[in-house]
């Protein structure tokens, strides 16, 4: 842990408990770091709640209708259409200026 | 013009068919190295005009997708450089326009608690619209992560290595994206 962090409960900050209480959703945490965020979350009821609602989006996340998933999850990631024939035009122009 | 291998040219194929080839793909990479949406299909745009001029260079010793990746990669190491800025600055910590943290590290304001089960939000279509309407607000490369592994169900270790980085900038990603959801969620769903 970064010991410049200045140390509010516990030897970990909210900082520090949020993310193992993050991380925690996506591997084990080691024996040390469980027993640092249980003792933080203990005394500190906003990293209490910060760790259960991450986890209620976690689950409600993988409970979500598959059909809703499609419909406002499924193409993030995908270049948009006027950028798509923007660089189509930009293509075909640089092909006749050549 | 140099003499190149007839896989070479095949695989460069038609310019007109790039951008429905390998547009999403570039996208992909693009996301997942700087934070916003516009500048990510601004560097995808200029990677494959480069492409275009420079087509003649490709050997066939690497796929082409490679190939487009590896100018795409240039492209963003140059926009950093002309930024005055290391792409590591995307992962380095106190960045977030919204902070929540004290310098010290304790939250700024104490949170509220959440009365719902996930199952209950799971089923409310208007909740996943508000959810919709803050994860639209993410920088590019949280929402990127935060899709891969809360949406689309893929282990950490698998986002990772899809999106190319870290373990460690993965969980980094992660906490942001979990962070700002939560607040921007608390504000729109729960405290209505």
């Amino acid at each position: 842990m970064n010991k410049h962090a200045g140390i509010s409960l516990v030897g970990i900050t909210c900082r520090e408990a949020s993310r193992l209480a993050s991380e925690a959703l996506d591997r084990e945490l080691s024996r040390r770091e469980r027993w640092a965020l249980r003792v933080h979350t203990f005394l500190c009821r906003s990293c209490r709640r910060f760790a259960k609602q991450a986890a209620i989006l976690h689950e409600a996340a993988a409970l979500m209708p598959a059909q809703l998933r499609q419909e406002l999850f499924a193409e993030t990631t995908r270049l948009s259409a006027t950028r798509r024939e923007k660089i189509k035009r930009l293509l075909a122009d640089a092909a006749t200026s050549e | 013009m140099s003499i190149k291998s007839a896989s070479a040219s095949e695989q460069i194929g038609n310019p007109a068919e790039w951008v429905d080839r390998y547009g999403d793909l570039l996208l992909r990479f693009a996301c997942s190295r700087v934070s916003d949406a516009e500048l990510a299909e601004d560097l995808v745009q200029e990677t494959f005009l480069a492409a275009f001029r420079h087509r003649q260079k490709f050997a066939g010793d690497s796929s082409f997708s490679t190939w487009l990746v590896a100018i795409l990669r240039r492209k963003i190491a140059d926009h950093y450089r002309a930024a005055g800025k290391s792409p590591e600055y995307l992962d380095s910590s106190l960045i977030d326009q919204q902070e929540q943290f004290n310098p010290k590290g304790k939250w700024l304001t104490a949170l509220a608690g959440w009365r719902a089960t996930p199952a209950q939000l799971a089923e409310n279509a208007e909740f996943w619209l508000v959810f919709q309407g803050c994860f639209g607000g993410l920088p590019v490369h949280l929402a990127q992560a935060f899709q891969l592994r809360e949406v689309a169900h893929a282990s950490a270790e698998d986002v990772s290595r899809q999106i190319g980085i870290t373990p460690k900038n993965l969980a980094v990603r992660l906490h942001r994206a979990r962070l700002l959801l939560r607040q921007c969620l608390d504000t729109k769903w729960f405290s209505h």
